[in-house]
């Protein structure tokens, strides 16, 4: 068979152009080594998040030397923590976040980041991340979930470690108190 | 029209303007009114297709519109027009109408108008099931408009998402309503892929070969065969939804396990390949208008076919892109991110085929070519941009922006680029007049900038959340332009109505073949085509299309339209909602004992569907299986019945109307060939219905796998009720059986006997069923007891209103019987006995997974 050449060469564009993209996305998948939530996370009921160990009171606490868990519960409109107080989170530490929600299908996504993720009753959603630099995060959900949907948002606030360090001493003082 | 007389015969009828059979009478000209009510002629149920599609285009565009307006700003709440709740109303309501409602109808107004005429016959394979498709699809859409009026729509989402979707979360009348619609739609969409497979697998031209079918024709019969399998488990996630709705079955509800992820499987396994239902038909008007316009047969023919069907077959198994975000394993989300990597590596094949036909033919600049190259643009960049969608990793970055907004709406928008390509590629045909070229372009131009002005700047301003109206204000320019586009692309269309509408009635007069080069047969006969199409009998023995004089062929009874198996479905489905829908049009027609011209007319159809939508209306304020109280709760009440007895009294109408198929000369007709129409049409429908239960008892293993399987405890304690049952449905199949032979033997009482002891069995059944169910009732089970008890009451009762369509039908072969019918012919009573046999079939696996283990 005969073959132009400039069909060749058409060919072999075409090739190259979807081997390209192949390997983008594999490299994206396997190369970038970016955690992915799977089901590690488990399963709660949702029913009764409130007697449950951590999404009962949900918060951030630290499970190793500049690691922190951070607990978040999405409910109809609220994320707790994020709305009513902002969740704070120390610069430079790993930071596992479990998020489920308490009724419907809430969206968890912190704006700008690819800290992003739907949160299902019953299902736990968990991946880790690293906030660099210290500043506000707005956090949002992009799920509908209801009539209060729009006003659904909350705030992150990365702080300097020192500055974290003062404040998270403070919360379990006060937690203690409080027990 | 129920004076109808066997006599109905139009085949003379050669113009468009006046009906003037021979035999002269009912059926009326296009200038009269009820000529639309009754016509069953493909080419006008197309045009019907076409019209009512456009209107609901032009509906989700106003909504779109009230979205644009909304967003040309960050909006707190109360600011703007739309209140929030409105505002969901608002985006879930153009998803579900453009998508549902406008897309693929209009794809399908096309291949309604054209496919016969591709293959070379007179009309589908079963022309009221065509015309009872196109009035359930117009009664689905009006259904969906009250919901409107009903406490405002659904509002979340056009996903649907559970646990959101059921009334403890979102408790309007109008988003159960919204709801049964779509059920409706569904139906509509059932009828008519059996009815196009059917007449594309049996129907085709002698020479015709699949090899040899036109791309269009291609696209349409892949798109069918995706529609039917992803149409039938959209069918069982929407009567789970409507049975968690309106009788209170907990499947979604918040406490069942995994719920929310069991909505987003069924959803999505029937969602993805709907992105190809609508999107294969654009890509088959793109190749006919390619090859038309570059006067050139599409490279590399053979493999853009096979490429269609590699990705209509891999279409079943890319769903849980959707679902990257959800705790589904990494080993499961590795491998479909490999197959939705997979999946656009054909359509790079028939990107590049497009391209090459461009570059070695010889391109004329028309007002279809301009849209249909604008729509491969369109679609190259919607494509490439939703690669980076599928690996799971970029998803995290991606998800919820408007990064997805901006790909879809370039993906599905370019295939509406491509059909409004089709609209004016084949407006001569249809009216027999040209459109203005000039407008034609012009509108081309402001909609191709309205388009890119639309929805480019969602991709640069793709930070911005979806789903809510509030964004970084440094976005807000984007945004305006955005909305400048959207009013700039819906204005476009008042070029098109303008230019069609006038030209239709004063535009110069279109001769057979407006477009040299066109090849397919459609140009081969007038414009618009006589009502039968052809006037000799169509042919590809000698490798190119030629017309056999009718003299030269004995044409063959019409072996269609006899028991009209498609419908079978729709009643049967429907049935799970209300019994009064489970007859079906499995009533066959009167024996045919003399040889007669086609018929084109029926007004059942159109009553069938009224009465369908009655019932839906007024089935939708009902909760925990109860109308509301007081007057407004009778009134519905009064509804349901009302449209109940309609639907019924329509089907048993429509089975005792005379009415003839297209006649035709067997071709080619791989793979069925030999197997008659209404036979093929059964199982079709049959393999449908399968996926249905298919969806059911895996609504079911999902569940009871999430619930624990060890721990779940069959309902019913005793399995002996069922154990009787099953015996019951064996014996009754070997009845039907005993049917069919006295019918082949003309053994008259041998034929009552046997259908009515199968008619007797099947109460027997529902009796020893209705016991059953009553003692567990009495101990306290209800559907919404718990999400184990919803699953034995729903799929069993599924299988029941089953039963009880089939019972329906065998008392009408029965009380037929008696009078003499089925001795000539017994293939109606063949058909009921395959519907009998699949549902038997179906209690067999129900029997041991709900009673046993």
């Amino acid at each position: 068979m005969e073959i132009h050449a400039y069909e060749k060469l058409w060919l072999a564009l075409a090739l190259v152009l979807i081997v390209g993209f192949i390997g983008t996305i594999t490299y994206g998948a396997a190369g970038a080594g970016i955690d992915m939530i799977d089901d590690k996370g488990g399963t709660v009921d949702p029913a009764t998040l409130d007697q449950h160990p951590k999404f009962g009171d949900p918060g951030i606490e630290q499970n190793g030397e500049n690691s922190y868990d951070v607990y978040v519960v999405a409910r109809q409109f609220v994320f707790e923590p994020g709305t009513t107080e902002p969740l704070r989170v120390p610069a430079g530490s790993t930071v596992t976040f479990h998020v489920t929600a308490a009724d419907v299908i809430h969206g968890f996504e912190v704006v700008g980041t690819n800290a992003n993720t739907m949160a299902i009753p019953g299902q736990v959603a968990e991946f880790t991340v690293q906030f660099e630099e210290p500043g506000e995060y707005g956090m949002l959900c992009n799920e509908y979930c209801g009539s209060g949907h729009h006003v659904m948002e909350g705030k992150i606030v990365v702080m300097e470690q020192e500055e974290f360090d003062s404040w998270y001493e403070q919360q379990q003082a006060q937690g203690e108190a409080e027990n | 029209m129920t004076d109808a007389s066997p006599e109905r015969d139009a085949a003379a009828d050669g113009g468009h303007e006046v009906a003037h059979d021979d035999h002269g009478h009912d059926f009326p000209g296009t200038g009269s009114i009820k000529r639309w009510f009754v016509t069953t002629n493909h080419k006008d149920v197309g045009i019907l297709y076409i019209v009512t599609s456009l209107f609901f285009l032009v509906l989700g565009g106003v909504l779109a519109w009230l979205m644009r307006i909304q967003l040309f700003a960050p909006r707190g709440l109360g600011e703007g027009i739309l209140a929030p709740v409105a505002y969901n109303q608002a985006v879930s309501a153009h998803g579900l109408l453009m998508v549902f409602w406008f897309l693929s109808p209009f794809a399908f107004g096309f291949a309604n108008y054209v496919v016969p005429l591709q293959l070379g016959a007179k009309d589908l394979a079963f022309p009221r099931l065509n015309a009872l498709s196109y009035w359930l699809y117009l009664f689905s859409g009006i259904l969906f408009g009250v919901s409107f009026f009903q406490g405002g729509t659904f509002s979340g989402g056009w996903t649907m998402y559970a646990p959101l979707n059921v009334p403890t979360f979102t408790p309007d009348v109008g988003a159960s309503t919204a709801v049964l619609a779509l059920v409706l739609f569904v139906a509509s969409v059932t009828v008519s892929s059996v009815n196009f497979l059917t007449t594309m697998h049996r129907m085709r031209a002698e020479g015709l070969t699949l090899r040899n079918l036109p791309l269009f024709s291609w696209t349409i019969l892949l798109t069918a065969w995706m529609m039917l399998f992803a149409f039938a488990a959209l069918l069982a996630a929407l009567l789970v939804l409507s049975s968690d709705r309106l009788l209170g079955t907990t499947y979604f509800a918040m406490e069942s396990p995994a719920g929310a992820l069991l909505w987003t499987h069924l959803f999505w396994f029937f969602g993805h390949p709907e992105v190809y239902i609508v999107f294969f038909p654009a890509l088959g008007v793109m190749a006919e208008v390619f090859q038309t316009f570059t006067g050139r047969r599409i490279v590399g023919r053979k493999w853009f076919i096979l490429a269609m069907v590699l990705v209509a077959i891999q279409s079943f198994a890319v769903w849980m892109h959707h679902m990257f975000l959800t705790s589904i394993n990494l080993q499961v989300k590795t491998l479909f991110m490999i197959t939705t990597i997979g999946i656009s590596l054909p359509f790079d094949l028939m990107v590049f085929a497009l391209i090459y036909t461009m570059l070695k033919g010889k391109i004329r600049f028309t007002t279809p070519f301009l849209f249909v190259f604008g729509a491969l643009l369109l679609f190259i960049i919607g494509g490439i941009t939703g690669v980076f969608l599928g690996a799971v990793v970029l998803d995290y970055e991606f998800r919820g922006t408007y990064w997805v907004v901006a790909h879809f709406h370039y993906v599905m928008v370019g295939g509406v680029t491509a059909l409004v390509g089709g609209l004016y590629y084949w407006f001569p045909k249809m009216t027999g007049r040209m459109y203005d070229e000039f407008l034609g372009k012009l509108h081309f131009a402001v909609y191709f900038v309205g388009f890119n002005l639309l929805y480019f700047p969602l991709f640069v301003a793709w930070e911005t959340p979806r789903r809510v109206f509030d964004y970084a204000p440094e976005l807000a320019p984007w945004h305006q332009l955005a909305t400048v586009g959207g009013f700039v692309l819906g204005l476009s269309f008042l070029i098109m109505f303008y230019n069609l509408f006038k030209s239709a009635f004063v535009g110069d007069p279109a001769p057979d073949n407006p477009w040299e080069y066109a090849t397919t047969a459609e140009w081969a006969v007038s414009s618009p085509p006589p009502l039968e199409n052809f006037d000799g009998t169509p042919t590809y023995r000698n490798g190119h299309l030629e017309f056999l004089d009718t003299g030269e062929v004995a044409p063959t009874e019409g072996r269609s339209d006899g028991p009209t198996g498609a419908a079978v479905s729709d009643g049967g489905v429907t049935a799970s909602a209300t019994t009064a829908v489970t007859a079906d049009a499995e009533l066959p027609t009167a024996e045919v004992t003399e040889v007669e011209g086609p018929s084109h007319a029926s007004i059942w159809p159109f009553v069938l569907s009224a009465g369908a939508f009655l019932v839906l209306l007024g089935l939708s304020p009902l909760q925990d299986a109860a109308f509301p109280e007081g007057m407004v709760g009778a009134a519905y009440a009064t509804t349901t019945v009302a449209g109940g007895v309609v639907t019924l009294g329509s089907l048993v109408a429509m089975g005792l109307e005379p009415f003839h198929g297209p006649v035709f000369e067997e071709g080619e007709a791989w793979p069925f060939a030999g197997i008659d129409n209404g036979k093929v049409g059964m199982w079709i429908f049959l393999a449908s219905d399968v996926v249905l239960f298919g969806g059911f008892l895996g609504a079911y293993v999902f569940t009871r796998v999430a619930f624990g399987w060890t721990g779940w405890e069959p309902i019913p304690s005793d399995p002996i009720p069922g154990l009787v049952n099953t015996y019951i449905l064996l014996t009754s199949s070997f009845t039907v059986v005993l049917a069919l032979v006295a019918a082949e033997k003309k053994h008259k009482w041998g034929l009552v006997t046997s259908l009515g002891a199968t008619f007797v069995l099947g109460i027997g059944f529902l009796v020893n069923k209705g016991l059953e169910w009553q003692h567990l009732f009495h101990e306290g089970l209800w559907l919404s007891t718990n999400v184990r008890a919803s699953t034995f009451f729903l799929t069993t009762g599924l299988h029941a209103a089953h039963v009880i369509a089939g019972l329906v039908i065998a008392l009408y072969l029965t009380a037929r019987a008696w009078r003499g019918a089925y001795l000539e012919d017994s293939r109606s009573v063949e058909y009921f006995g395959l519907y009998w046999h699949f549902v038997d079939i179906v209690w067999l696996f129900l029997f041991p997974l709900f009673y046993i283990l």
